[in-house]
């Protein structure tokens, strides 16, 4: 049951990116989630759905949850090798299985939808659409 | 609008972890943080393990339960200081709890922490506590198809300790089918043999702990 700590460490950091950005509602927030962090996607949601409640901007905030795999490089021919099934973990160029995580090991905050409040967001919406 | 993010969801434990690690690399400290399922007998083999290591360096020891200062009070009693992190639920530990408990073992520099994580083979992989190395025990009544299970651990982990060798009589355990799993999630891994029990093996995994002292302590020395 990490996913507890995961969701919460979630929302609050939505929340303060979503303050940043002077938003007055997060609509939706895209999670990229590594096959290494051994999350169970509904008790994450689950977790996700009643924390946000605690939240100003979270409240109605749609969680989408993407699996992301494993980067690592291959010890012996130094390729980048990208992996989802770590049952088999092995090099697609040398077919080594002597590898060394690199990234995608966690989980990762992509992006979000927000709705701002156009009166207090002046520069910081001409980087959006 | 859409705002791109791009951040670590683990960002504040891992620049927690990392004021450690660097913290620990100052002094030369091996960090172990231990990681099982509950039951493996992780208590147990630290338990000889301290016997093996007293007079040999200076070790201090957190371990980390939901509930009960038991396992401190089975450790307390070979010499070392002991610290019972209580987590009261929390199925692992994070690195805020060991930098607020490391004061009660680590007063004047360790050559050796060792940290015995919360039983359960999922949660505490994911939290760097800023280790050196992360080993994972499994036990022969466990079955030996956990590293296909849980294959993030054994990922991560640096060395793997089968424990309870000395049941396989009384088992159907596959010895030589847990070697192979455990070398397909990660074949560069070291893994361990042993019986807390009857002592098999205990010897070389005291070396084996020994001689990464001693490899960090070195690295410490020449810098």
């Amino acid at each position: 049951m990490h996913e507890l700590s995961i969701a919460d460490q979630i929302v609050s950091m939505v929340e303060l990116e979503a303050k940043e950005a002077h938003a007055v509602k997060v609509s939706s927030v895209t999670i990229d989630v590594s096959v290494l962090m051994e999350v169970e996607e509904d008790n994450l949601q689950f977790c996700l759905n009643t924390l946000k409640k605690e939240y100003s901007l979270t409240a109605e905030t749609i969680f989408i949850y993407r699996e992301v795999p494993v980067e690592f490089e291959c010890l012996s021919c130094g390729e980048k090798v990208i992996i989802s099934d770590l049952t088999a973990p092995v090099c697609q160029e040398c077919g080594s299985s002597s590898l060394d995580i690199r990234g995608g090991d966690s989980i990762y905050i992509a992006e979000m939808e927000v709705e701002i409040d156009e009166s207090r967001s002046t520069e910081k919406c001409d980087a959006g659409e | 609008m859409k705002v791109e993010v791009q951040k670590n969801v683990m960002q504040a434990n891992n620049e927690l972890a990392a004021v450690l690690r660097d913290k620990w690399e100052k002094s030369g400290t091996t960090v172990l943080n231990i990681i099982s399922s509950p039951g493996s007998g992780k208590t147990t083999l630290l338990e000889r393990t301290l016997e093996r290591l007293q007079g040999k360096v200076k070790a201090g020891i957190l371990v980390g339960d939901i509930q009960t200062e038991n396992d401190a009070m089975r450790l307390s009693k070979y010499g070392f200081p002991v610290k019972q992190i209580i987590t009261s639920g929390t199925c692992h530990l994070e690195a805020h709890m060991i930098e607020k408990h490391l004061p009660d073992v680590d007063a004047d520099g360790l050559d050796l922490l060792i940290i015995e994580n919360v039983g359960n083979l999922v949660c505490p992989s994911s939290y760097d506590l800023g280790e050196d190395l992360k080993v994972v025990a499994l036990s022969v009544t466990e079955g030996e198809d956990k590293p296909l299970k849980y294959p993030g651990i054994f990922r991560r982990a640096k060395a793997a300790v089968i424990t309870k060798v000395d049941l396989l009589p009384f088992l159907d355990f596959d010895m030589t089918a847990v070697r192979e799993y455990v070398h397909t999630i990660n074949p560069d891994i070291h893994l361990v043999e042993l019986s807390s029990k009857n002592g098999e093996g205990m010897d070389a995994w005291v070396n084996w702990l020994l001689q990464k002292v001693d490899e960090k302590k070195k690295v410490n020395l020449s810098r």
